[in-house]
């Protein structure tokens, strides 16, 4: 690689509590993720692949190890920080997530309030396009209870997308989607990553859909199989 | 900067907060239902005891004095107790004061003239020939009581005693007979003053007609002197005067303190006044327990998509205010029909139970301070969790 890697991941270690025991579900992983590349982390449920996303995205403590995400250390990091890294990713949650009260635009329109020069009027603007870009403009307007499975992927899509991320971190974007939806949706997040160049880090359990990643890392009970990883 | 206002209380124009209370129809009603129960109860609470203190010295408030002489064993209205007349001369000699006149206090057993039934009835007996009341019903018609067994008769005392204003219309001179302590009396007339706690209805008469009828009443012994000062003097410094100077069988109060006296007598010394005093906070405590669970169920159903959002950069912040905006719209919004329905109980008592019961701006700055800052505590504690969390720990 010959630019420096956006994410880097260096023995890092979870636990969780498990009564008065304590389960380790990461022992000791290194990896690093380059600039605009897709990367897909495979592993079978309890592999820890979740855990790890999560950590990468600001959205749980780190306890031993470190995680560097832009420049910016998330071992010890203060809040202020946190939320900081959390607004240079665009999440893609398992099951959509989306805020039921609002409508898809205004769901969409959310993460534009981070930037002081948005108003309402440009911020719809802007979320339009996207929705426009995944292909449910003409839902802009209901609310998501009113769309299929597909669509709401579509708009947690439009919904990480729109403030142009460096990076975007998908937990199981396929997980609550029948096959040939999970394809188109997987699709998109491909077409719309490689248009604006950002890193994907993706996870799943679904072999269907590895083709689109640039590399392949596998994790299997807590640790890195490097004789599969690509 | 081209935002507007409503841009600025709700980022992108995007009222998140009012979108999430009216999201379920149904529980917005609700929980604005119970918020208005809780108002409505706080405000009654609050207007029963308002007007507890202010039924209490209803007699006095139609008092003209500035300084009050009363006997050192003095209770409250209804147990006066008596001092020597002479004091209240001693005290009209002082050069500060301008007039003085002595009040007789009892309670006498009246007759209702429809059912001949007794009942005790509070007298209150003056010269007429002086002014001690301000009511200009009472100042119109005192000049009937001179003549001996006339009588006047408080309108607002209650129907135990007879529908004497009815009885007054339908007799063709004006007056209807009647008994007081087993003498006969004419009441001639009718004023205002408003039932106390120590009296069901009120009477006025003249002294003399008081000192022939009450059994063991003597004109030297008087229940109040009402004392008035000549302009420029200050009443707690003539009273305090006074007070040093005159024996210890009296007392002198400024009317103020006269005033606080009697109802401090009620909310201290009687269990009627405890008992409305504590009424009015578990009212006040209920309230905001119900208020508070409105908010916090609220708050907690909300949660994971609060955590969506702070999983994508929202800051705790942000919550906060939202959470803040939830208050306010809950209060003002179950505020209004409480504050209506409150209006409404108000009215009620006033018709049955015969109690002032105002909408005050003080109470209901009170009970809207309340309403609010309980709001505005529930929604703080309910955040609290998601203000410790990862976001990743509440999906």
């Amino acid at each position: 690689m010959a630019t420096a890697p956006i994410i880097r991941v260096r023995d890092l270690h979870h636990s969780f509590a498990e009564g008065l025991a304590k389960k380790e579900v990461l022992h000791g992983i290194n990896a690093e993720f380059a600039r605009g590349e897709i990367c897909i982390i495979m592993g079978p449920s309890g592999s820890g692949k979740t855990t790890l996303l999560k950590l990468i995205g600001g959205q749980r403590t780190i306890q031993q190890g470190g995680i560097d995400v832009d420049g910016q250390e998330l071992l010890g990091a203060s809040q202020r920080e946190l939320v900081n890294v959390r607004r240079k990713i665009g999440f893609i949650f398992q099951a959509h997530h989306l805020i039921e009260a609002l409508t898809v635009c205004q769901n969409v329109q959310l993460p534009l309030s981070f930037d002081r020069g948005e108003t309402g009027a440009s911020s719809r603007v802007r979320a339009l396009e996207l929705l426009r870009r995944v292909g449910i403009e003409e839902h802009a307007d209901k609310h998501p209870s009113h769309l299929s499975g597909g669509q709401k992927q579509r708009v947690a899509i439009a919904r990480a997308l729109v403030r142009h991320p460096a990076i975007i971190l998908a937990d199981e974007p396929t997980a609550s989607l029948d096959g040939t939806t999970g394809r188109e949706v997987v699709n998109l997040i491909q077409k719309l990553a490689k248009e604006s160049g950002c890193t994907i880090v993706l996870v799943t359990h679904d072999n269907r859909i590895l083709d689109i990643a640039d590399r392949l890392i596998h994790l299997v009970d807590g640790k890195m199989d490097d004789s599969k990883s690509s | 900067m081209n935002r507007s206002l409503y841009e600025w209380i709700f980022p992108l124009g995007i009222p998140l907060s009012w979108r999430q209370l009216v999201q379920e129809k149904k529980r917005f009603a609700a929980a604005v239902a119970g918020i208005t129960f809780a108002v409505m109860m706080m405000l009654f609470q609050i207007g029963l005891q308002s007007a507890l203190f202010t039924q209490v010295v209803a007699p006095i408030r139609q008092m003209r004095a500035d300084v009050v002489l009363i006997s050192s064993q003095f209770e409250y209205l209804g147990s006066s107790h008596e001092f020597p007349e002479q004091l209240l001369y001693s005290a009209k000699g002082d050069p500060a004061v301008d007039s003085g006149t002595a009040l007789y206090l009892g309670s006498l057993p009246f007759k209702n003239p429809t059912t001949g039934r007794a009942r005790d009835i509070f007298i209150l007996a003056f010269n007429p020939a002086e002014k001690p009341f301000t009511n200009p019903a009472i100042l119109k018609q005192q000049d009937a009581l001179k003549l001996e067994g006339v009588v006047l008769f408080d309108r607002l005392s209650r129907p135990d005693y007879g529908n004497i204003s009815q009885l007054l219309a339908a007799s063709g001179n004006g007056v209807v007979d009647s008994e007081v302590a087993d003498r006969h009396i004419q009441i001639e007339g009718l004023f205002d003053m408003g039932v106390t706690f120590a009296a069901d209805g009120n009477v006025l008469m003249g002294r003399d007609t008081y000192l022939h009828i009450a059994p063991g009443s003597r004109g030297d012994e008087i229940s109040l002197g009402l004392l008035t000062l000549k302009p420029g003097y200050d009443p707690a410094t003539v009273a305090a005067a006074l007070d040093k100077r005159l024996p210890d069988d009296v007392a002198v109060l400024t009317y103020t303190q006269f005033l606080e006296k009697e109802k401090r007598y009620w909310a201290d010394r009687t269990p009627i006044g405890f008992v409305i005093t504590a009424s009015m906070i578990v009212s006040l405590i209920v309230g905001a327990v119900i208020v508070y669970q409105i908010l916090y169920t609220d708050v907690t159903d909300h949660l994971p998509e609060y955590a969506t959002l702070k999983s994508i950069g929202f800051t705790d912040g942000y919550f906060t205010g939202l959470v803040l905006q939830e208050s306010i719209i809950l209060s003002v919004c179950g505020f209004v029909p409480g504050l209506g329905l409150a209006a409404i109980l108000y009215a009620l008592t006033r018709k049955y139970a015969h109690m002032p019961a105002y909408l005050t701006l003080g109470n209901v700055a009170i009970v809207f301070g309340m309403t609010l800052f309980m709001c505005l505590l529930a929604g703080a504690l309910a955040t609290r969790k998601l203000r410790q969390a990862n976001p990743a720990d509440i999906f």
